[in-house]
């Protein structure tokens, strides 16, 4: 496995850092401003992340980290699901089906609001009416179907 | 989220202007917070607690529509009334609701900001004026009426 390497120089940037692993996928990090020590740490921490992964990231994946780091930054104060629904959240959705594990895996680990972009994608609603609005339930309700259908494992 | 990104959102909001109450969750938002609901996220779309006695149509009207069903009334000004709750519903320039904030008894405002932390902030205007647009629509209900689900 090739490792990531990083270099922060002192104005804050991440300078361009890839690794390869294979000829299918390539992770690349360039010229992030770090502009806050929330944001360095939250950089540091996914940077981690991305080295214990020794595995193969699918163009797919890549794209949906991508695009859910951008929609997280740009959804943060949003007061409805509605809201939450921009233009970077449709670039997911048109990720297709092909999309559908990452999400739930996120899902899992985040809570987040994918709710509107798995029934988009997926066609289907396993959320009952009556748990709308629980953030946690409709969360749950979503993984069973995710691992009745063998997208999760 | 970012300092910059912040300042973009919230122009007037900083420094010494606001105190941070909770940590960050995506569990509930402004409008569950409002009414006192932490374990839900309210809103019209298809996955937030919703009743269809109001319109999902995303207007600051529906969602002043919202919170009559929970014994809201319309009231016009901000000032603090003893035995009265009030709720200041944000919209942007077109109407389209983005935020509502909780008037505490001593004229200090406290926010659920989207899926962040609550805030209490001094001025109603300190989150005014970026993504939040301005208050439009001023609400009160008695301090005794409880939360009921729709």
């Amino acid at each position: 496995m090739d490792t990531v390497n990083l270099a922060y120089n002192k104005q804050g940037y991440a300078k361009a850092s890839t690794f390869h692993m294979t000829n299918r996928c390539r992770y690349s990090f360039s010229n992030v401003k770090l502009d806050s020590a929330e944001t360095w740490r939250t950089a540091m921490a996914q940077d981690w992340e991305r080295q214990g992964e020794a595995r193969v990231v699918s163009e797919v994946e890549r794209m949906f980290r991508s695009l859910a780091a951008k929609w997280r930054e740009e959804r943060s104060a949003s007061s409805t699901m509605r809201q939450e629904v921009n233009d970077t959240y449709l670039d997911i959705i048109g990720l297709g089906p092909d999309v559908i594990p990452y999400i739930l895996k996120d899902l899992r680990r985040t809570s987040d609001h994918w709710f509107i972009a798995l029934r988009a994608i997926a066609k289907t609603d396993p959320v009952r009416p009556t748990d709308r609005g629980n953030i946690e339930r409709m969360r749950d309700a979503w993984l069973l179907w995710g691992e009745q259908e063998k997208y999760l494992e | 989220m970012s300092l910059r990104r912040r300042e973009v959102i919230w122009p007037k909001l900083r420094g010494d202007s606001f105190q941070k109450t909770s940590d960050p969750t995506n569990s509930y938002n402004c409008v569950a917070f409002a009414l006192g609901d932490t374990q839900n996220w309210h809103d019209d779309t298809r996955y937030g607690k919703w009743d269809d006695r109001a319109p999902r149509d995303g207007k600051v009207e529906s969602y002043a529509k919202y919170f009559q069903l929970f014994g809201f009334v319309t009231c016009e000004e901000p000032v603090v009334e003893n035995g009265f709750e009030k709720i200041a519903l944000f919209a942007t320039a077109d109407g389209e609701f983005t935020h509502v904030a909780i008037q505490m008894s001593d004229g200090t405002w406290k926010s659920k900001l989207g899926s962040l932390e609550d805030i209490s902030h001094a001025e109603l205007t300190s989150i005014s004026e970026g993504d939040y647009g301005t208050p439009r629509i001023f609400m009160k209900r008695e301090t005794a009426i409880q939360l009921s689900a729709p």
